[in-house]
């Protein structure tokens, strides 16, 4: 009896908070799309005299193709490198000389780009990132120099990092069709033989206002910032649709295994198993899984691998909502001595109870409560704010679906955890990558 | 031609700057006989607060040969109390929707946390728990120690932080700033439960901390809690601070870890540096950031944007009571590295011996002091700077006038301050790479030992 009502009051701890958070985006969020197709979201903020202006353009490495693999990330770089108006170096120096920040990233399905800045530059943002939209300069010398830092972000992040190498395998394993197979950063190959002509086209393509989404969030006056808007990136013309990206990958057939030998402290594991895409039924399911098994103290996999047998010295696990269906995988860093294959079965045997069990109501009550209550705490920033805007509005193509993320969390049932459980973690449908020390006996 | 139009440009639109100014939030003292001080700052905009908890607890306290004790008692604290197993903590605090991490450094050591404001008093209740009646089962101690010592000995999978961990030692060898946190695996693996206790009682007091809470929670509930949680907890604290002084190193010395299948050399070069509430604080900031603190910065600029020879490069500082570190942090591939050393150095000089543009040093600052507020955003943000307020001894002014002190910085102070603390004549260069691919490469900049990676 306790044990429900405790449950209960913290739900309804947790909705409040949730419904008081929500209710400010309904009211307040403005969005708009002009005649070239460009979508913006404004929320206005008036805290502090600053603001955060993302772009997102629905681009990633699934949109590549074999031969030209990194380019969405080398356009990431390349955006900073001279448009026509601000020349090479220009971004940056334009932006930092007047107390901003920028950065961006890429992922498998988008491109990211965002500026932290004092309210008052809000134009010269806006004329920046129309610049950079409309007249990429691709200079031969800033395209090679470039290329080396992209080489050495590939050299640190994946090429001298064992974690990068076996995530790199397991991807190129899983999938034997589907471009989820190559790296976001590459293939150092097809970094060597990426052209000029390879970037025109793909800009031409991609970077199209058609193909974007931009949020402000912060101290502004909406209805000024459309003006700028309209005016900066009304001309822009917007591109034909860029091709579909097909859905090629053929059914798994059975179990999947690739070694790696290499120099290592210890084993590197991982293990994945194909799911759905950002539309799945069962994709909250599976984030109240993912917490479940592996987030925090207290979860599965930890209690199970890190605490009570010593076979492992960290892990994690999760997956990505993609345009296209994604792998959920998980990673564990074999305790020094420990055999990887204890590994592997205490594994089976974690994802071989929760397929035959179920969660605890417990369990499925703090993973709904935790979810909800990190998912607002993306919020606490204005670049957090705008980012969850333009994450919903680039993958669903509406912010709004954001507020499903908390419906549907609510509804999972510990009996829907346990259906995708058995759906997913076949052993049949198992990838497995392991890095074994060289020289080890294992 | 191009150019000259973004210079001008860059003059008109530098011309019309002026970046927020920082008024930090007031705060309320709670203060309990048993010496407890609770600081908070009631910041009502999201249903959530956060607690940080610091004590002066951190490895430069550990014993000698008994390096990682701060560490390991630290960690045993989360893992169990006479009521409470180390999942129940875990779980009774993610139930709720909070978190409740703990952390040890070089001088502090404490928890922090994120808690639903309705859902708060379980954040203090776990926090008494910890403090007040913590276990140190030693099945628990066995557990966590095999643990730090196998984390110990896996470290060395990454370069970054091996490098990272050596320049420390190399440059601060002489004192108890030199070794990690997590210590080294011999005196972990001979730490036992007196130890700990030990150290627990001495540090873990109610006078040799503060916590702060900063959110939508006011005083009034705070004290009622703090009073009702950790009213009982006794303890005074046993440490005196080291009078420790950082000597800089005068000489030039190089350490190659021989790391046989890099691809890529992890590069540090550096010297000691200064603490946070040195007057030379704010000049030393400003420079570091014009040299290697931005994406416009001399350094990136050199190696990365103009040549393509990295992904990252920047001077970062360490800042500790006595005094701090300076050290330039990069990487590139193996064939590269006397070339990026190259840079590094002359560059140094020439930051040293020219004066910078006006345009350079206005851009640096409008860069430093329009980002400032930003630091300013969260709850965690201000409850990390009022506990740096306590821990440092430093004033409101440190931060409310930085930016105004920022903007009386001169080309020539940055001459002055550059000569001070940047390293040129003297420095420790710490290499992890591929030892045959590097070493003749980097003979000229100072004696060179190698060593294997893996001690």
């Amino acid at each position: 009896m306790n044990l429900i009502i405790r449950l209960f009051l913290t739900s309804m701890l947790v909705l409040c908070f949730s419904v008081s958070v929500s209710a400010e985006f309904a009211h307040n969020v403005k969005q708009f799309e002009l005649d070239n197709g460009l979508t913006i979201l404004m929320l206005e903020k008036h805290t502090a005299p600053v603001i955060s202006y993302y772009t997102f353009f629905k681009v990633g490495s699934r949109n590549e193709r074999p031969g030209i693999t990194g380019i969405s990330h080398f356009f990431e770089h390349m955006m900073f490198n001279g448009a026509k108006k601000y020349g090479p170096q220009m971004f940056d120096l334009m932006l930092e000389s007047n107390g901003g920040y920028s950065n961006a990233y890429t992922s498998n399905n988008l491109t990211v780009y965002y500026e932290d800045f004092s309210s008052s530059k809000l134009e010269l943002i806006v004329d920046m990132e129309s610049d950079r939209m409309e007249h990429l300069a691709f200079e031969p010398k800033m395209l090679e120099s470039e290329m080396g830092v992209v080489k050495e972000e590939r050299r640190v992040s994946i090429d001298n990092d064992n974690s990068g190498i076996i995530w790199e395998e397991l991807s190129a394993t899983a999938f034997m069709a589907h471009s989820y197979s190559w790296p976001v950063l590459g293939w150092m190959e097809d970094l060597n033989s990426i052209t000029r002509e390879d970037c025109l086209k793909y800009h031409r393509t991609y970077y199209a206002p058609n193909n974007a989404v931009v949020v402000i969030v912060g101290d502004f006056k909406a209805d000024e910032a459309l003006e700028l808007m309209k005016r900066y990136f009304g001309n822009i013309k917007s591109g034909p649709p860029p091709p579909p990206v097909v859905r090629n990958e053929p059914e798994q057939r059975g179990p999947r295994r690739v070694t790696v030998d290499k120099a290592a402290q210890y084993a590197h594991l991982m293990r994945g198993y194909h799911v759905g895409d950002k539309d799945s039924q069962d994709l909250h399911a599976l984030e109240v899984l993912q917490f479940i098994l592996t987030t925090g103290e207290s979860c599965r996999l930890n209690q199970t691998l890190v605490n009570d047998l010593e076979l492992s010295l960290g892990l994690y696990g999760g997956f990505s909502w993609g345009f296209d269906p994604s792998l959920f995988y998980f990673y564990f860093a074999v305790t020094p001595g420990k055999d990887y294959h204890d590994v592997e079965r205490a594994v089976d045997s974690v994802l071989a109870d929760i397929i035959q069990n179920g969660p605890t109501d417990n369990e499925l009550e703090k993973a709904k409560n935790s979810l909800t209550a990190n998912f607002y705490k993306g919020y606490k920033t204005n670049n957090g704010t705008a980012h969850e805007l333009g994450y919903y509005q680039t993958l669903y193509g509406d912010w709004r679906t954001m507020y499903g993320f908390v419906e549907q969390v609510k509804a999972v049932t510990s009996e829907s955890v346990k259906k995708a459980a058995a759906k997913y973690f076949k052993p049949t449908k198992a990838t497995t990558a392991v890095l074994i020390p060289e020289g080890s006996a294992l | 031609m191009k150019r000259l139009v973004g210079i001008l440009l860059f003059a008109v639109i530098l011309s019309g700057f002026v970046s927020a100014k920082i008024n930090l939030p007031s705060s309320e003292d709670i203060k309990l006989k048993n010496g407890l001080t609770v600081r908070v700052i009631n910041r009502p905009e999201l249903p959530l607060f956060t607690i940080e908890m610091t004590f002066r607890a951190g490895s430069i306290y550990d014993p000698v040969g008994q390096e990682g004790l701060a560490n390991l008692c630290n960690e045993m604290l989360m893992r169990g109390t006479k009521s409470r197993s180390a999942k129940q903590i875990a779980e009774e605090i993610s139930f709720g929707g909070g978190t409740l991490s703990n952390f040890c450094g070089r001088e502090s050591a404490g928890f922090t946390g994120e808690f639903l404001a309705e859902n708060g008093v379980k954040g203090f209740q776990i926090l008494s728990d910890i403090l007040l009646n913590s276990a140190f089962a030693n099945d628990e101690l066995i557990k966590i120690r095999n643990r730090t010592v196998a984390g110990l000995e896996s470290r060395y999978e990454n370069p970054s932080s091996i490098a990272t961990e050596k320049i420390f030692a190399e440059v601060l060898g002489n004192s108890r700033y030199a070794h990690i946190p997590a210590g080294n695996i011999s005196a972990v693996s001979l730490l036992n439960r007196d130890d700990i206790i030990e150290f627990y009682r001495k540090t873990y007091a109610p006078d040799n901390c503060l916590l702060v809470v900063c959110g939508d929670i006011d005083k009034k509930t705070v004290k009622k809690w703090i009073e009702r949680y950790l009213g009982d907890w006794n303890g005074i604290c046993g440490i005196t601070p080291a009078q420790t002084k950082f000597t800089p190193v005068t000489d030039k010395q190089i350490l190659i870890l021989d790391k046989q299948d890099a691809t890529q050399t992890q590069i540090r070069l550096g010297n000691i540096g200064l603490s946070m509430k040195h007057p030379d604080y704010i000049p030393f900031e400003t420079a570091r950031t014009a040299f290697a603190g931005s994406f416009t910065s001399r350094l990136v600029n050199e190696i990365r944007v103009k040549r393509g020879l990295t992904y990252g490069v920047s001077m970062r500082s360490s800042r500790y009571t006595p005094g701090g570190i300076v050290y330039i942090s990069t990487f590139t591939k193996n064939e590269s590295v006397g070339e990026v050393l190259e840079i590094i150095l002359s560059e140094t000089n020439r930051i040293q011996t020219e004066a910078v543009p006006d345009s350079e040093l206005i851009g640096t600052i409008n860069y430093r002091t329009g980002l400032y507020p930003l630091s300013f955003e969260t709850n965690d943000d201000l409850a990390g700077i009022y506990t740096n307020l306590w821990f440092y001894g430093l004033n409101k002014d440190h931060y409310e006038k930085y930016q105004e002190n920022m903007r009386q910085m001169t080309p020539a102070d940055i001459i002055q301050i550059t000569n001070r603390y940047f390293p040129y004549e003297n420095y420790r260069i710490v290499l992890v790479g591929k030892a045959d691919e590097i070493k003749s490469q980097v003979e000229k900049f100072g004696p060179v030992t190698v060593k294997p990676l893996v001690e």
